[in-house]
């Protein structure tokens, strides 16, 4: 404890903390109930959370890594973009190089007033099926500049003093592929951002507007006290760490990312300088998600229970050079920075910081998230079908334990579509969703194995597009523990097989089948060390 | 033992519920007389010996006579913790070929986000026990690839060499066609004796990773609990208990051992569902159909919700990260309870739990060697608990031991050990409130509209507070609250759950064709009531869907009334739909009239009344005298209160605060300004605003 807390704050401080807490649940359950597409209901790629009225975020609801204290940025651009707010305001926004992520990820922000006082923010975050722009979903991987990823919404407010600008909410709707869906999607995240706003307020009444602001500043600085005893911990000194992306998507060549992690003190520096410029394709990410995947990182190798808000991220600087693949200026397209970079990103973060701790520190993982996207029309009832899927991978090895075999890793955390939901919906048939032997990085503690999942088109033709990693350069290992085995996407024509690339787009005819086969983890420490017990182990179950 | 009090007349027909916890074992005995209940400790090692016990005592002590248990009925644990504990029978899959890694793989999600050591808990089945073979159906259960008997037999001996002591066979889209997977029961019943357990039986219903896992924890765990019954069976009629035990299954229903071995995976909730059914069997008599249900014992709370009479039910519960598909009660839990240890973290915030001091030590107040502040602790200082009343089973509380406890949280805040007892329930309530949250607002339920019911041991303590946080008007506490789950297993229905997937768009069904499909069920339903001695007649029909619209991944369940019993015509189907639009308005705030509804699962309920009418609740006994304490309710002091033994208290009696309501099994605490009545029944129901 590196300052005592006053008597009266260690309970009221945790009373609070809790209260407010329950809000940024209530409203994400509330927008995961209301919502219309499956992408936030089932997959829940969402997340709420509450601001202080300088736009400080004391509590976050998140179900998915990639949206954690990012939204700082949007609460932000929203203050900064409103001179005046009002009752009843929502700021509405998806623009990457105005306080969002990627286009899909529209963000709602909302002022919380006492009388004719603001005393707090609200705001929530939805992943949308799609924004507009050149493919269904909005997730190409072949773009070059981020007007053909959709629509960009700036900070905008699409509710004043509680009527609806409708004229605004056309020209959204004109520009999407799905209109009533979206407008389903984002009424619930309207409806989420009013169930916070009462929730505050109630809150408000029942304990006093000065002790609430009181109490989200103590939470502030509870957590940040947290975060600096954890690390205060940690060894002092500095580690750099690079890894690379495979390519962009449209032109040849790996992409480094390199980092310097300096621990100074109770503080930690990351800085990212050193990394690529930013690229033609779709693989550049904005500060924001950088931010997102080094608190990621920080809060996983420190302590993971610390509650996430802008206290916590505070005894954490992050320096990332302009016009970078880390912090990406217009007008590059940044689609799958979110998905792919982010992941190399907390790749880095973690490799630095286990140069430092190492007994803290893991191998990587599999490194993708293995977006697939599959569309056509399906004979059985003529209808044009879209299927859209991420796929887990090997898990690195630990310092202690070995990777998890076939598991999503690190920024996500979706479910897959069960192979009986899958078959119903579309016409496609799963030949077999099954974890690939020897794909883990051999060590003293085995990295997870990969999964392949091979899909066989039934309908005339389909177009299949896929943005992966990891399918030309290996997720490493560590303290002498091998990499981890690439990843591979295959098409089979008449038994004859073609290697594709990690991402790009093909045409499958009926009876072809394509495999997405996802990297193993790397390994742990080096493999004479293995006990025998767990050598025998794979053997039996034949893992190696 | 510990009786709650002398008793001596022997009156026939006596039913029995005995809820078997990790601590204690529960017993209530009813007859016409009313309840009377008894704690004995629990047996983990062992839980049948500590109730055979609890069962020898009675009867050496005269307390009860074997010749006239009319009904004997339990709520185990045993196959939680065989699932929890990793104790389950070897056991071996055989699925489809390209699948055998579905079990593991699972929905490639992981439990806890942050950590980077998390880990995934061991596939029930080991990769070397789980065979592939080459049959294959598709989406509409039609033959891709033929069953190759040959494979069948190979895979046969293989089982056999390597000792399998349970098998489950679970083939993509058995739901729609369940023939290949008979002719491996057949094929391997040629070859070997052991249990073996087919999706098609346990869980007709897509998503295969849910069935497998569902249908893994049925074949691993049936060897366990046959053993389990067997011994029960044969050491209760050893001491001349004739009738068949019976135990409590997670839909809330119960059901005869010889049927729940079959499918142990449908009694894994057996305890936390036996206290909600007693807590709607009190919300009957209360006429009180909405109820927020909070069961707080030493080392977790557990919440439920009843809207309308019914008890929430899922089909998406896991039992250690463990997907159990069949119908459950559904219940949520956190680490807060009477033994959940105070500390301060690293950031100088107050924390209660989820560390618990357990039954051993237990509460410093216990005075059984712990010394950790807890929030039974915190309560005894305040004056809430009587130190020299019985408490869970012990004889008196050590209240100097509890300050102590209490101190070594106060010194450092620098507060009174009252300020920090205070404190210590304050956090404690927080975290109650958020879960109660969990399972109402966030799931749409308003709390204003509901009661809220508290028991177990600790729940009465905190009730109020709890309610006040949430605005929740009323607060019931039943007679029995600290052995409700006892008594909730002899006020529950005999019944069975039953469903079927059948994945089709309504407009592409007919009432015949749903009529067919419920008739499976229906027969299925009377063969296992019949076998449970109960007569045709007296069996109730309860119809539901898992409706979505079409493209949608979740379900609503939606109940049917057929306009004439046990027939549904197609004017019965149109309302149908409309009731699903209806409840996906209330429960999502919006619904498309226009667009397809598809029917995912059919379900059927197949319930008997329980073999006798309701219970008297009033528990019997000679009560003790009130007197005044003094009891700290918030900082401003101690203020004296009333003690009363809620034994004595009358019909229509008034409940003023301040007081403290106590009893050997659970204590009351009523707030200064707070008022209600105790009923006929000995239920207390106060109104919170």
């Amino acid at each position: 404890m590196s300052q005592k807390p006053n008597r009266i704050d260690a309970i009221t401080l945790e009373v609070l903390r809790n209260a407010i807490a329950a809000i940024s649940d209530e409203m994400n359950a509330n927008l995961v109930r209301t919502s219309y597409s499956p992408n936030i209901k089932e997959r829940r790629d969402c997340s709420s959370a509450v601001f202080d009225a300088f736009g400080r975020m004391v509590a976050q609801a998140e179900s998915i890594p990639v949206h954690l204290g990012a939204m700082p940025y949007s609460v932000e651009a929203a203050i900064g973009s409103v001179s005046s707010f009002s009752p009843g305001d929502i700021v509405v926004l998806n623009d990457p190089y105005a306080g969002g992520a990627h286009l899909p990820d529209i963000t709602f922000v909302a002022p919380v007033f006492i009388e004719d006082r603001l005393i707090a923010f609200v705001a929530d975050r939805a992943h949308h099926a799609d924004v507009g722009g050149k493919e269904p979903g909005s997730l190409a991987g072949d773009t070059v500049e981020i007007y053909q990823e959709g629509l960009r919404i700036p900070p905008i407010r699409l509710w004043e003093q509680g009527i609806l600008k409708d004229d605004l909410l056309q020209l959204i709707l004109a520009n999407v592929r799905t209109p009533d869906e979206r407008w389903g999607d984002l009424r619930a995240q309207q409806a989420a951002c009013t169930t916070g706003i009462d929730r505050m307020s109630a809150l408000c009444l029942r304990v006093g507007e000065s002790m609430l602001t009181n109490a989200m500043s103590a939470v502030l600085d509870y957590s940040e006290r947290r975060m600096r005893h954890q690390i205060g911990q940690l060894p002092q000194g500095e580690a750099s760490f690079e890894d690379v992306l495979d390519d962009d998507g449209v032109s040849e060549g790996t992409i480094p990312i390199r980092v310097c992690v300096r621990i100074r003190g109770d503080r930690i520096e990351v800085d990212f300088s050193g990394t690529s410029k930013q690229v033609r394709g779709p693989v550049n990410a904005v500060f924001a998600v950088t931010a997102s995947a080094t608190y990621f990182a920080i809060r996983a190798f420190t302590d993971p229970e610390i509650p996430p808000n802008s206290g916590c991220y505070r005894p954490i600087e992050i320096t990332a050079p302009e016009g970078s693949i880390v912090n990406a200026c217009l007008p590059a397209p940044v689609v799958g920075g979110n998905l792919e970079t982010s992941q190399r990103i907390v790749d880095v973060v973690l490799g630095a910081l286990g140069k430092l701790a190492p007994e803290r520190s893991m191998a990587a993982c599999q490194g993708s998230m293995n977006n697939l996207a599959i569309g056509g029309i399906d004979p059985r009832n003529g209808k044009l079908f879209t299927l859209y899927e991420t796929m887990g991978g090997g898990f690195g090895a630990r310092p202690t334990k070995d990777g998890i075999d076939g598991i999503h890793s690190h920024m996500t955390n979706t479910l897959n579509t069960p192979v009986e939901a899958l078959e119903t919906s579309y016409p496609l048939r799963v030949e077999r969703y099954e974890l690939r032997p020897g794909t883990g990085g051999e060590g003293q503690y085995r990295g997870g194995l990969g999964i392949r999942r091979d899909m066989t088109c039934l309908a005339e033709s389909a177009r299949v597009s896929f943005l992966t990693d990891r399918r030309s350069t290996h997720p490493y290992g560590i303290e002498g523990g091998d990499p981890g085995a690439l990843g591979k996407n295959v098409v089979t024509r008449n038994g004859e097989e073609t290697a594709l690339s990690s991402k790009g787009t093909v045409t499958l005819q009926y009876g072809d089948t394509i495999s997405i086969q996802t990297p193993g983890g790397g390994g742990f420490g080096p493999r004479s060390r293995r006990e025998k017990a767990a050598i025998d182990r794979d053997l039996r179950e034949d893992r190696l | 033992m510990f009786p709650s009090q002398s008793y001596t007349d022997v009156i026939v027909a006596k039913a029995i519920g005995i809820d078997i916890g990790g601590t204690f074992i529960d017993l209530v005995i009813s007859d016409s007389s009313g309840l009377r209940f008894y704690k004995f400790p629990s047996t983990p090692d062992a839980p049948e010996r500590g109730v055979l016990q609890a069962l020898e005592r009675l009867i050496e002590h005269d307390v009860l006579k074997a010749s006239d248990v009319s009904r004997i009925a339990h709520g185990s644990t045993v196959a939680t913790n065989a699932l929890l504990e990793g104790a389950w029978a070897k056991t071996a899959l055989i699925t489809t070929r390209g699948f055998r890694d579905v079990l593991e793989i699972g929905r490639q999600d992981r439990s806890h986000l942050y950590d980077l050591n998390v880990e995934r808990p061991d596939p029930i089945i080991p990769r070397d026990l789980r065979f592939e073979t080459s049959e294959r159906l598709d989406a509409a259960g039609q033959v891709v690839r033929n069953l190759p008997a040959f494979e069948i037999r190979e895979i046969a001996d293989r089982l056999a060499a390597a000792g399998v002591e349970a098998v489950a066979v679970v083939f993509l889209f058995s739901y729609l066609n369940p023939e290949h997977e008979r002719s491996v029961l057949d094929l391997l019943r040629e070859k070997m004796d052991v249990p073996i357990t087919l999706s098609s039986d346990v869980l007709p219903e897509f998503r295969e990773y849910e069935r497998s896992s569902t249908t893994a924890v049925c074949a691993s765990l049936r060897p366990v609990i046959e053993c389990y019954m067997k011994n029960l069976a044969d050491q209760s009629s050893g001491i001349g208990i004739v009738p068949e035990w019976q135990i409590m299954q997670s839909n809330g229903t119960v059901i005869s051992a010889t049927q729940a071995q079959k499918e142990p995976v449908r009694i894994l909730l057996s305890g936390p569902a036996a206290g909600v059914q007693g807590a709607k069997t009190i919300g009957q008599m209360k006429e009180t159909p909405n109820l927020i249900t909070m069961d707080m014992g030493g080392t977790s709370c557990d919440v439920a919700l009843i809207r309308n009479g019914e008890i929430g039910q899922t089909t998406t519960g896991t039992v250690g990260e463990h997907p159990v598909a069949v119908r459950m009660n559904e219940i949520h839990t956190i680490g807060a309870g009477g033994g959940s240890i105070a500390w301060i973290d690293p950031g100088g915030a107050l924390r209660v739990g989820p560390k618990s001091a357990g039954a051993v030590p237990g509460p410093a107040c216990y005075g059984r060697g712990g010394t950790l502040p807890t929030v039974s602790d915190a309560h005894t200082v305040l004056g809430h608990l009587l130190p020299d009343t019985s408490l869970g089973g012990l004889p008196s509380l050590d209240s100097d031991k509890a300050r102590d406890a209490i101190q070594s949280i106060a010194a450092p805040l620098t507060v009174s050990i009252e300020e920090a007892a205070l404190g210590i329930l304050d956090v404690a309530d927080a975290a109650m409130e958020r879960a109660v949250r969990v399972i109402s607002v966030e799931r749409g339920y308003d709390p204003r509209q509901f009661s809220l019911l508290a028991f177990g041991g600790a729940g009465p303590l905190h009730a109020v507070s709890i309610a006040q946080r949430l605005s929740i008007p009323r607060v019931i506490i039943p007679a029995v609250a600290g052995v409700l789950s006892a008594m909730g297993l002899l006020t529950c229905e005999v019944g069975r759950d039953y469903g079927r997937s059948i994945l089709r768009p309504m407009s592409d069904l007919n009432s015949e064709l749903i009529m067919k499909q419920l008739s499976g069920l229906e027969n299925r339903g009377l063969q296992e009531l019949r076998a449970e001695g109960i007569e045709e007649e007296s069996i109730q029909r309860e119809i539901s869907a898992d409706l979505r619209y079409q493209g949608q991944s979740h379900e609503l369940n939606v109940r049917l009334t057929p306009s004439s019993g046990f027939e549904i015509s197609s004017q019965d189907l149109d309302i149908w739909v409309e009731s699903f639009h209806r409840e996906h308005e209330a429960r999502f705030g919006h619904a498309s009239r226009n667009e397809d509804v598809e029917l995912v699962a059919l379900r059927l309920r197949m319930t008997a009344p329980p073999a006798f009418s309701h219970p008297r609740m009033k528990v019997a006994g000679a009560a003790d005298e009130r007197r005044e304490i003094l009891v700290w309710f918030d900082s401003g002091g101690p203020i004296a209160a009333q003690a009363i033994d809620r034994r004595s208290l009358l019909e229509n009696e008034r409940i003023s605060g301040p007081a403290v309501l106590w009893g050997a099994d659970a204590t009351l605490l009523v707030p200064p300004g707070i008022e209600g009545t105790c009923d006929a029944m000995g239920t207390i129901q106060l109104e919170t605003t």
